[in-house]
């Protein structure tokens, strides 16, 4: 069962993947036997409260959202990599001013993706949703939460 | 006349849809220039003419809002039209951003008729 936070989340990711992305999310959860994932991808967010947000997906997914975006064929893996770095940055914007009240101003820092390896199980205890049937993972870890 | 822009963006990826749409919304374009931080940013306003800046917020070495402030301590600079994309959208920082001198704010993912509407507006059709 998804909590408050995590529920927005999942909305603003469904949102911002079909809006700049035009990548669409489906309401079922994808099956999978092996939870894994090519990128991983973190913002830190500073205001009212402290936290980060997490992403995970894998190669296909980011790289069709990076041609998806670029409206090209062919993108090289520096795109690839900037794209899911935009995505963190786009889905951090839109997810402070659904949760928290429009007035709050918040820093966001430089999106950190990394490259991790694909056989590594990232855990069946992450909340997921189904993108064009690829798993994209996300966490929130509010600081201020005890 | 044709108007030449700058867009100061940290993404490449975001600099090519900037760029892409300008080239498509826009009639009349002259040159358009890539700015990885507000430090290039300035250098390329410093070493040519822009009609209108694109600037994102959060961005590494220098900010857009420090680049923002430093074009406003200088008598040329001061009055090429700002226009900020960014991610964030709280009011708070909308204001911010307008008392620093900022002409328009986008909110990415942004529209390409957003886009156009904005340059029209601020530079007229030409």
């Amino acid at each position: 069962m998804l909590s408050h936070e995590q529920k927005i989340l999942k909305e603003t990711l469904g949102f911002v993947l079909e809006d700049w992305a035009m990548a669409f999310a489906d309401d079922h959860d994808c099956h999978v036997e092996k939870h894994t994932a090519d990128y991983y991808v973190s913002i830190h967010y500073s205001g009212q409260e402290k936290g980060k947000i997490e992403l995970w997906l894998n190669e296909d997914l980011a790289h069709n959202i990076t041609m998806n975006v670029l409206g090209i064929n062919e993108v090289s893996h520096a795109d690839t990599m900037d794209a899911v770095k935009e995505l963190a940055n786009l889905v951090c914007g839109h997810f402070l001013t659904s949760y928290y009240d429009r007035k709050n101003v918040f820093d966001l820092s430089i999106p950190e993706v990394k490259e991790i390896p694909h056989d590594m199980d990232i855990g069946e205890g992450l909340p997921c949703i189904c993108v064009e049937e690829q798993s994209l993972y996300f966490n929130i870890i509010n600081n201020n939460k005890k | 006349m044709a108007y030449n822009f700058l867009v100061v963006d940290d993404s490449k990826i975001v600099r090519s849809v900037v760029v892409k749409t300008l080239r498509l919304c826009i009639d009349d374009i002259g040159e358009i220039y890539e700015a990885t931080n507000g430090e290039e940013g300035l250098y390329k306003l410093e070493n040519h003419w822009i009609d209108m800046v694109f600037a994102d917020i959060n961005m590494p070495q220098m900010n857009g809002i420090e680049m923002i402030q430093k074009m406003k301590q200088d008598g040329v600079m001061a009055i090429v039209p700002v226009v900020v994309i960014s991610t964030e959208g709280s009011d708070e920082r909308i204001i911010q951003l307008k008392k620093l001198g900022v002409k328009e704010f986008l909110r990415k993912p942004f529209l390409p008729e957003d886009l156009r509407e904005v340059v029209y507006r601020n530079l007229g059709d030409g």
